[in-house]
């Protein structure tokens, strides 16, 4: 319900704005839904398989990508209200915050790795879209779809919208001529979809990279999970224990 | 050689100016029916061949805009805007270059209800046709593409494009959503055929149609894959046989043979597992694919979202622990397991195990008390043949009833059949030599006992977030049914000479009976979003027989027919408790704090039938915890724990059933016995490094107990006959700190921890009802390193050294000694199928007065093995203990006495062994 008024208003004020620049969004908050498979992400195993019984499928987070003056930061909201869920599983997405200057081509986020925070700051990374000609309705925009390979075999399937206008979308996943409103990447069984887009009270003093002493390059990072995950060792025959550990990197680059 | 460089230089020349002629386009887009620049429209490149987007921008208010940097070629043109129709064009771009001002036309927005769309697969409408997979037939490993090929209707041409009623297909979903893309290629050359289990053809309408709710008229053909609940369906399994012909001792060999099959999530596995290698079970990995759930495992998770795993041990059979390091054990065990689950609402688990198990084992011990300046020297002998079987039945129901309610049903019952037989001769003599008593004693047991036991659980959700109500109930009972016959000979001395013996041919028929009942209710009602509060009722029910007949042998009847009364007795006992409690809780992000207490009401009947005796006793014990857990950082966890836990005296330490087994050591009860009460604090503080790769842990654990039961030793120093008696006592005391810093040192790539750690226990107890204090002090460290590079080998070594200081106030003296076990563990690979694993491990402690040499220890274990086709077949050979030393000897010390036993050990033995892993095509050992 809450959902329609939003674009009932966000009508409104086209309607009223007519064409001039007011149609476009350049300055608001963005609330995504994001949907995890937690059964199928966390691997298998008599141990797995216990906690698994005790679990729901899905983990369903709210998540806020806050922007204006072509800067965003994308962050954790809340959970949806039902099951608290063990730490294990919320924490790095509790914590994890991304702030994208465009302008500037820098981006600037927060990870947090078994309950370890440390900062990232980088010039943003180009992804090889495929733009498509399929068109989608989301939270109340007409979106485009784009498809993209990231961690040079996972697939992206994103759904931006020109109308408004700075290139951002969920995580590390940008670089359209629009805001992405839905992506699935469905190797990670995680889907992210706009529920609302709200054009008032933009708390733009939120928009700031993350304060730290340290920050690390994305080359950083990336050689130092790798170096990490080394010591993991999977059979050559165990696919599965082989896409578990491709997921955990997954999940850190991200 | 000139013309070369000439070319050489223009090429140079040519890639330098292609590099630097980057394009700057520019143009502008405009509104025709307004007549004005049209603002924010999205102009964007992209490269036809896959339409990859190059680049892209936005029109300023003029309606201008510029792309700068372009690199030279062929283009499409994409001009798009929420308001107008979107522009595709082919160009080509070489220099810079403005294109002509674009005129953007109009696009009728059709603004009825706004439907959002929140990713739900897309509804099937209209004339569809389903196929159902499995009906027709394709190679094991095939592809969908290759399923699509089978289908009728359906045609695939060479370069992947799929035809459906004569129309080309646009879209492919799996199971409703396009993660595919709309390359319809992509989805059916990466999915397997045997994954699906229909395939759906249908006209799909527009996007726009769909949402409108307005027939467009346009629709697409579409095929969706309908994929199976669950694809796992097959078998696999694992025989291995191993034996070797040894020269010196029996010769060994060990067989397992190991099966499992699945469809969906009905599992049906067995096993059957026979050796003389002491292979106690199922190994842990072989467990996980064979077994099923450890039976004595449970997990919840509670409103907080705590995970807790909760361990039952095997506490309920009581039944003896056999280590299979020591003697030789020939073992069968077998086992089957089914498990199913319905509509991930309820499921089944059932397990039947059988185990017979010939255990012999010749262990020799030697023992020194320290009595004030003398000392009370034991050398014995033992040789144990024990013969058991043992049935044991799991059930497991778990029923979801709905999102609120969840009830959980288990059964196990347990059954031994146990024959044993035991001849034990032992010396005492003083620490001048001097004798002082000896023994000769036969024991041969036969016995039945079965364990029975059931559980409910019940859980119940509100509606109100981490409201909950759980009710529990249990069920135990535990019967023991057996005979033995006892001979023996003690022969006590004075001074040396013999004084006095006691011969004995006995038999005894005992039969013991638990039975348990209890029932706990629980209701968390939360206080807010950081506060709750959980309050618990616990009322239990204990009854209990213990019977047993002694009889003597009459040299007259030739039979066991004299009843000694003095050695039997039938007891009853009746425990009833009542244990209401209440725990409070806060929990923040950063802080969690709970505080709790329970206080135990039990009422304790113990009947003593023969002496017409009855003990009553009423107790209340006060179990108060408290925790804090505080995440000062993200990484840094700080944890302070508070337990204090009473614990009641037991049966046998009030009024134990007369046992006489042993002359020389009896053990009697103390109807006088108050509960203890024990504290226990616990602080401990980890961090985390990701970047770094470092980890750090340390823990302080302090206990004190009050009234703590411990043992008055009464020893006759002339026959060296010893009586032990519980008592309670006050000032034991321990503090343990251990810490763990682990990192990897990325120069060498090897990993290290180093875990130093510090003990310091103070023991009270009573020898001829004099309070003796035993302090030990041992500090210690231990060192771990790793190395390993995939494939080729797997190397780890590890240190633990270990400082032992004891102090006892018997008679003063100081014994310190240091222990320390070196290992190593290596595996090389090569060629991928070859590899050589080595095991040792050095032990060595230091020699003590009681002992005159240090006692060291190697043990060298090796296997070499090859696998064959891509690890299905597997060669091997092993040599266990190749330097021949594993000679069981342990040393030991406590309280007032030292004790060093020797165990029969399998020595050094061959095995050639081999196994083959087997599995049906695409099947996944889970």
């Amino acid at each position: 319900m809450k959902i329609k008024t939003h674009f009932l208003l966000a009508t409104a004020l086209i309607f009223t704005g007519a064409l001039n620049a007011q149609l476009f969004v350049s300055k608001a908050t963005i609330e995504y839904e994001m949907k995890a498979n937690i059964q199928k992400t966390m691997g298998n195993g008599s141990w797995m398989d216990m906690i698994k019984d005790v679990l729901p499928t899905f983990k369903t987070g709210y998540f806020t990508l806050t922007f204006a003056d072509n800067k965003s930061v994308y962050k954790f909201d809340h959970w949806d209200g039902k099951v608290k869920l063990p730490e294990f599983l919320t924490k790095s997405d509790e914590e994890n915050v991304w702030y994208y200057n465009y302008d500037a081509a820098k981006f600037n986020m927060q990870k947090s790795v078994w309950g370890s925070n440390f900062t990232i700051e980088d010039s943003i990374p180009v992804l090889e879209w495929r733009v498509t000609n399929e068109n989608r309705i989301i939270a109340g925009f007409n979106c485009r779809k784009a498809v993209a390979k990231i961690f040079d075999s996972v697939y992206v399937f994103a759904f931006y919208t020109d109308e408004i206008t700075i290139p951002g979308g969920p995580c590390s996943i940008n670089g359209l001529p629009g805001t992405i409103l839905g992506v699935t990447i469905p190797r990670l069984f995680t889907s992210w979809i706009a529920t609302k887009v709200m054009v008032n009270e933009v708390k733009e003093n939120e928009i700031k990279p993350i304060a730290a002493k340290k920050n690390y390059t994305l080359k950083f990072l990336k050689s130092t999970v790798y170096n990490q995950f080394k010591d993991w060792i999977v059979e050559d025959n165990n696919d599965e224990e082989k896409q578990q550990k491709n997921r955990y990197i997954w999940t850190i680059l991200l | 050689m000139h013309k070369t460089s000439t070319l050489l230089t223009c090429i140079f020349f040519l890639s330098v100016s292609s590099f630097a002629q980057l394009s700057k386009v520019s143009g502008s887009v405009n509104d025709p029916n307004e007549n004005k620049p049209v603002q924010n429209a999205v102009i964007a490149l992209l490269i036809p061949k896959d339409s990859i987007l190059y680049k892209f921008t936005r029109s300023s208010t003029e309606g201008k805009y510029t792309l700068s940097n372009v690199k030279p070629g062929k283009y499409i043109l994409m001009t798009t805007h929420p308001y107008f129709a979107d522009i595709l064009e082919d160009v080509e771009i070489k220099g810079d270059v403005e294109f002509p001002p674009l005129a953007l036309l109009s696009k009728m927005k059709i603004l009825q209800e706004v439907i959002v769309k929140t990713g739900k697969p897309i509804q099937i409408k209209g004339d569809t046709t389903v196929y159902t997979a499995d009906s027709f037939k394709v190679s094991a490993n095939a592809n969908v593409e290759e399923l699509l090929r089978k289908l009728p209707g359906i045609q695939v041409d060479k370069d992947g494009k799929i035809k459906a009623m004569g129309e080309t297909v646009e879209k492919v979903l799996v199971d409703g959503e396009e993660f595919f893309g709309d390359d319809p290629g992509m989805a059916v050359k990466n999915l397997r055929a045997d994954a699906v289990k229909e395939v759906q053809v249908f006209d799909k309408k527009s996007d726009q149609a769909e949402f409108t709710g307005i027939d467009d008229g346009k629709t697409q053909k579409t095929i969706n894959l309908k994929l199976k609940e669950d694809k796992k369906k097959g078998y696999f399994g694992k025989i291995d046989a191993a034996g070797g012909l040894q020269k010196t001792i029996d010769d060994r060999y060990n067989d397992n043979l190991l099966f499992s099959s699945f469809k969906g999530k009905r599992k049906l596995s067995g096993f059957l597992l026979n050796g003389n290698t002491n292979q106690d079970g199922l190994s842990w990995q072989d467990e996980q694919k064979y077994g099923g759930q450890d039976e004595n495992f449970s997990m919840s998770m509670d409103d907080e979202g705590e995970l807790n795993f909760m361990w039952r041990g095997n506490t309920i059979d009581d039944e003896p622990n056999v280590d299979p390091q020591n003697g030789y054990i020939t073992n069968v065990n077998a086992g089957a397991q089914y498990s199913n689950k319905w509509n991930d609402k309820r499921s089944l688990n059932f397990s039947p195990k059988y185990n017979s198990q010939r255990y012999t084992n010749h262990r020799q011990t030697f023992s020194q008390t320290q009595l004030g300046d003398s000392a009370l020297i034991e050398n014995s002998d033992l040789v144990t043949n024990v013969n058991r079987h043992n049935f044991k039945l799991r059930g497991m129901y778990d029923i979801k009833i709905d999102s609120m309610n969840t009830l959980k049903i288990t059964a196990n019952s347990n059954f031994y059949h146990t024959e044993s037989e035991e001849t034990r001769t032992a010396i005492s003599t003083g620490n001048t030599g001097t004798l002082k008593n000896s023994t000769n004693r036969f024991l041969q047991t036969a016995s039945d006992k079965s364990a029975l036991s059931g559980n409910i659980i019940f859980r119940h959700k509100f509606k109100t977030a981490r409201r909950t109500l759980s009710v529990t109930a249990d069920w135990n009972s535990l019967n023991t049914d057996g005979t033995n016959f006892l001979k023996s000979f003690n022969q006590a001395y004075l001074d040396g000479n013999p004084a006095g013996n006691q011969q004995l041919n006995q038999f005894k028929d005992y039969d013991r009976s638990t039975k348990n009942i209890s029932s706990k209710v629980v209701y968390t009602e939360p206080l807010g979003k950081k506060y709750s509060l959980q309050l618990g009722y616990q009322l239990s029910f204990n009854n209990g027989n213990n019977d047993q007949l002694t009889y003597s042998y009459s040299p007259i009847s030739l039979k066991y027919d004299f009843m000694v009364d003095s050695l039997s007795n039938q007891f009853k006992q009746n425990i009833l408790q009542n244990i209401p409690s209440a725990k409070f809780n806060f929990s923040t992000k950063k802080l969690k704090i709970n505080v709790g207490a329970g206080v135990g009401f039990t009422s304790f009947d113990l009947k003593d039938i023969t002496y017409n005796k009855d003990y009553n006793r009423k107790y209340t014990n006060f179990f108060p915890s408290a925790s804090l857990n505080y995440s000062y950082k993200s990484n840094r966890n700080l944890r302070l724990n508070y337990d204090g836990n009473t614990t009641q005296p037991t049966i046998n330490q009030l009024q134990p059933l007369r046992n006489n087994n042993d002359y020389f050591n009896q053990y009697i009860g103390n109807p006088a016995l108050k509960p203890s009460f024990t504290n226990s604090f616990n602080l401990s503080h980890q961090s985390y490094n990701f970047i770094k790769d470092v980890f750090s842990y340390q823990d302080l654990q302090v206990r004190l107990t009050n009234n703590s039961i411990t043992n008055n030793r009464i020893i006759n120093i002339d026959s060296g006959k010893t009586i032990t008696q519980p008592i309670n006592t006050n000032g034991n005391l321990s503090v343990n700190w251990y810490s763990y810093f682990g990192f990897k040192f990325k120069k060498i790539d090897t990993r290290f921890n180093i875990g130093p750690s510090f003990g310091y226990n103070k023991y009270a107890d009573f020898i001829n009802s004099t309070k003796t204090f035993s302090t030990t002090v041992n500090p210690g460290v231990s060192l771990w390193l790793q190395k390993a590079k995939e494939k080729k080998y797997d190397f780890s070594i590890e240190n633990n050294f270990a400082y032992n200081s004891n102090n006892t106030s018997q008679n003063n003296t100081k014994v310190h000694y240091y222990t320390n076990t070196m290992s190593f563990y290596g595996t090389v690979y090569s060629k991928k199928v070859w590899s050589l694993i080595n095991e040792y491990r050095f032990f060595s402690r230091q020699k003590t007065p009681q002992f005159n040499s240090n006692l060291n220890s190697h043990i060298w274990n090796v296997r070499l093995q090859r696998t064959f086709k891509q690890n299905e077949f597997t060669a091997y050979f092993v040599i266990r203990d190749l330097l021949n030393q594993n000679i069981g000897v342990e040393r030991n010390f406590y309280n007032n006495t030292f004790i060093q036993e020797t165990n029969d050990r399998i020595r050094r033995y061959f095995l050639v062994g081999f196994t083959w892993d087997f599995k049906n095509k695409g099947a996944k050992a889970k």
